[in-house]
C-alpha cells in the first residue's frame, strides 16, 4: 500500500462503511423489498421509491462532513481523497444497483405472490422493469415512453453526486443545502424523458408550432441520456476536488 | 541530530476575512521530542495542529509534514500521523471493532500494545461500545490506540481533558514510554501540569505567533525558578507571583544555578515579557 492509489485501501474504506453504517445497507434493501413487492402487481410508479432509497447510502457517507469533529475523523482517515470518493461511488453505484436489482426480483416474487393469493388472480410477475424493452410508467397515458431500469439509474445516480456536492461543497448552510437540493430534485424529475414526450406532444398539437415537425421526436430523449450519462464522471470529478480542498 | 518532522514557514491563517489567528508562524520540531504547545484561548493551538495535518490550509506559506505538504492529505502521510482531537466524533463501534477497522490504515499498528496500554488505563472490556463510554474512558480508548499505531508524528489537542487523576499520571508514564527517537509528540494543553516532568520542548503562542520555542535544557540553562519569602526586585528577575509558598519568580541564571522548570510561571513570565525573554534566548 505504497501509492497514493490502492484498491485495498478503497476495499477497507467499504469494509468500514458496511460495518461503522451498517443502518442503511440493512433498511434500505428491507424497504425496497416492501416497495417492490407493493408497487409491481399493481405496475404502480417505482421511480420515486428507486430514487429515494438511491440518496440514502450517499447521504450518509459525506454528512459527517457538515460537522467538524466528524469531519476531523473522516478525512483523517488514512487514504488519499480519491480512494474515499472511489469507495463512496462503488457503494452509491455498483452496491445500490445490485441490492436494487435483488431486491426487486424478491419484492416482485414475493408480491405478486401474495397479490394472486389475496385476489385470486393469476397474474404474472411483471419483469418489464429490468427488461429491456422497459415499463411504461402511468400505464393508461398513451404517450408516456417506456422507462428502463437504467434511465431510473441513470437519473438517481446524478442525484447522488448532487446531493454529495452539496454536503462536500457548502458549510455550515443547512437551509441553502435544502433549498438546493428541492429545487435539483424538480429539475430533474422535470427533465426526464417522459416529460420531454408530455411537452412535445403538446407543444405539436398547436399548428402555429409547426417549425418542430422537422425536429426527429426520438431525438430530444436520446440528446438527453447522452448527456445524463456524461453528468455523472463529470460531477464525480467534481466531488472528487470538492473533498480534496474541504477544509474544517 | 534527529529528523526534522515539522517545518513551518512564514504561514498566515484566517478563518474569516480581516481576522488574522495566525501570521507569520515558523516553527521547526525534530524527531525524539514530546513539545508542550501552550497558549491562551483562542490563540490559534488547535488551528496549528489542524494546519500540521491537513484538516485547514494556509493562506499563504509553507507547511512541511514528515516530508509532505499536509493540504495534500497523501495516505503515505497520513499513516504516519495520528491526531487526537479535544472533542472525540460519535463513533459507534465496540473497541474490539473499532480496532479491526481502523488499525489496518496504520501499517505499524501493534495489537498487543493496544491490549497493554488498554490494560494500564483499566479498559478492560474490548467488547464495549464506544459511544457507551464516558469521554474520559473513550479518551484513554483513543490516546492508547494513538500510542498503538506507532506513526512517527503524534498530535494531541488537550489530551487530558476528562481524564481523571491516576489516569494522568498513566498518561505520563505511557507518552514517556512509548516516545522514541523516530517518534515526535505535539500536546497542546491549557493544564500545564498535567505535562510536568513529560515534555522536553515547550512552545508557547501569544497574540496569534510563535513567541517561544525552546528545549527544557535550554530553559533551565537561562532561567532560574525560585521562591523567596520577600520579593526581591533586583534587575535579573523577570516575572514575580504571589502565592501561598510566597514569592514564586523566574530570573535570569546569571549563576549558573539549577532549578526546577515552572511551566506555568514560565507561561506567565513568557506573556507578561516577551521582549525580555526573546532577547535573552536569542543571546
Amino acid at each position: 500500500m505504497n501509492s497514493s492509489f490502492s484498491f485495498q485501501r478503497v476495499g477497507l474504506l467499504i469494509k468500514r462503511n458496511l460495518i461503522e453504517d451498517y443502518i442503511p445497507f440493512i433498511g434500505v434493501p428491507v424497504l425496497l423489498i416492501i416497495g417492490f413487492a407493493w408497487a409491481t402487481p399493481l405496475n404502480a410508479d417505482i421511480r420515486l421509491l428507486v430514487y429515494m432509497f438511491g440518496l440514502i447510502i450517499p447521504l450518509r457517507q459525506f454528512a459527517p462532513l457538515n460537522n467538524s469533529i466528524s469531519a476531523t475523523h473522516i478525512l483523517l482517515i488514512p487514504s488519499s481523497n480519491a480512494e474515499k470518493m472511489m469507495a463512496t461511488i462503488l457503494l452509491g453505484t455498483v452496491c445500490f444497483v445490485c441490492i436494487t436489482l435483488l431486491t426487486f426480483v424478491i419484492g416482485s416474487l414475493a408480491g405478486t405472490y401474495i397479490f394472486n393469493l389475496i385476489t385470486g388472480k393469476d397474474t404474472l410477475v411483471n419483469w418489464s422493469f429490468i427488461s429491456n424493452q422497459g415499463m411504461l410508467i402511468n400505464g393508461y397515458n398513451p404517450i408516456s415512453p417506456r422507462i428502463n431500469i437504467w434511465d431510473i439509474f441513470r437519473i438517481t445516480f446524478i442525484l447522488q453526486n448532487l446531493i454529495m456536492l452539496v454536503q462536500i461543497g457548502l458549510k455550515d448552510k443547512k437551509l441553502i443545502k435544502l433549498f438546493g437540493f428541492l429545487t435539483t430534485i424538480i429539475i430533474l424529475i422535470l427533465a426526464q424523458p417522459n416529460v420531454y414526450y408530455t411537452l412535445f406532444n403538446y407543444i405539436t398539437k398547436d399548428s402555429s408550432h409547426n417549425w418542430i415537425d422537422s425536429i426527429n421526436k426520438t431525438s430530444i430523449p436520446t440528446v438527453v441520456t447522452i448527456i445524463g450519462y456524461l453528468i455523472i464522471p463529470i460531477l464525480w470529478r467534481i466531488n472528487y476536488s470538492l473533498l480534496s480542498n474541504k477544509q474544517l | 541530530m534527529n529528523a526534522k518532522m515539522i517545518t513551518i514557514d512564514n504561514v498566515e491563517f484566517t478563518y474569516k476575512k480581516n481576522t488574522q489567528l495566525l501570521s507569520g508562524l515558523n516553527l521547526e520540531l525534530y524527531a525524539g521530542h514530546i513539545h508542550g504547545l501552550l497558549g491562551k484561548n483562542g490563540e490559534g493551538k488547535s488551528t496549528l495542529l489542524k494546519l500540521i495535518s491537513g484538516l485547514v490550509f494556509p493562506n499563504s506559506g509553507v507547511i512541511d509534514t514528515i516530508g509532505f505538504n499536509p493540504i495534500k492529505r497523501k495516505p503515505e502521510m497520513l499513516r504516519e500521523i495520528f491526531f487526537l482531537p479535544e472533542e472525540l466524533p460519535q463513533i459507534l463501534l465496540s473497541i474490539e471493532k473499532y480496532e479491526k477497522i481502523y488499525a489496518p490504515f496504520y501499517p505499524k499498528f501493534n495489537s498487543e500494545q493496544f491490549d497493554q496500554y488498554l490494560k494500564e488505563f483499566e479498559v478492560y472490556s474490548k467488547h464495549d461500545k464506544l459511544d457507551k463510554l464516558s469521554q474520559g474512558q473513550k479518551k484513554k480508548v483513543l490516546i492508547a490506540f494513538g500510542l498503538a499505531t506507532n506513526t512517527k508524528l503524534l498530535l494531541m489537542d488537550e489530551p487530558t481533558n476528562g481524564l481523571d487523576i491516576p489516569s494522568k499520571a498513566q498518561f505520563r508514564r505511557m507518552v514517556a514510554a512509548a516516545i522514541t527517537e523516530e517518534r515526535c509528540l505535539v500536546i497542546s494543553t491549557h493544564q500545564v501540569r498535567d505535562l510536568d516532568s513529560l515534555i522536553d520542548g515547550i512552545i508557547i503562542m501569544e497574540g496569534h505567533e510563535i513567541v517561544f520555542n525552546e528545549p527544557i535544557e535550554n530553559i533551565t540553562n537561562k532561567l532560574l525558578f525560585k521562591v523567596s519569602e520577600n520579593n526581591e526586585k533586583d534587575e535579573t528577575v523577570i516575572y514575580t507571583e504571589n502565592t501561598i509558598q510566597g514569592f514564586c519568580q523566574v530570573c535570569e541564571n546569571i549563576s549558573n544555578k539549577d532549578s526546577r522548570l515552572d511551566i506555568e510561571l514560565l507561561f506567565n513570565a513568557v506573556v507578561t515579557d516577551k521582549k525580555r525573554i526573546k532577547q535573552l534566548f536569542s543571546k
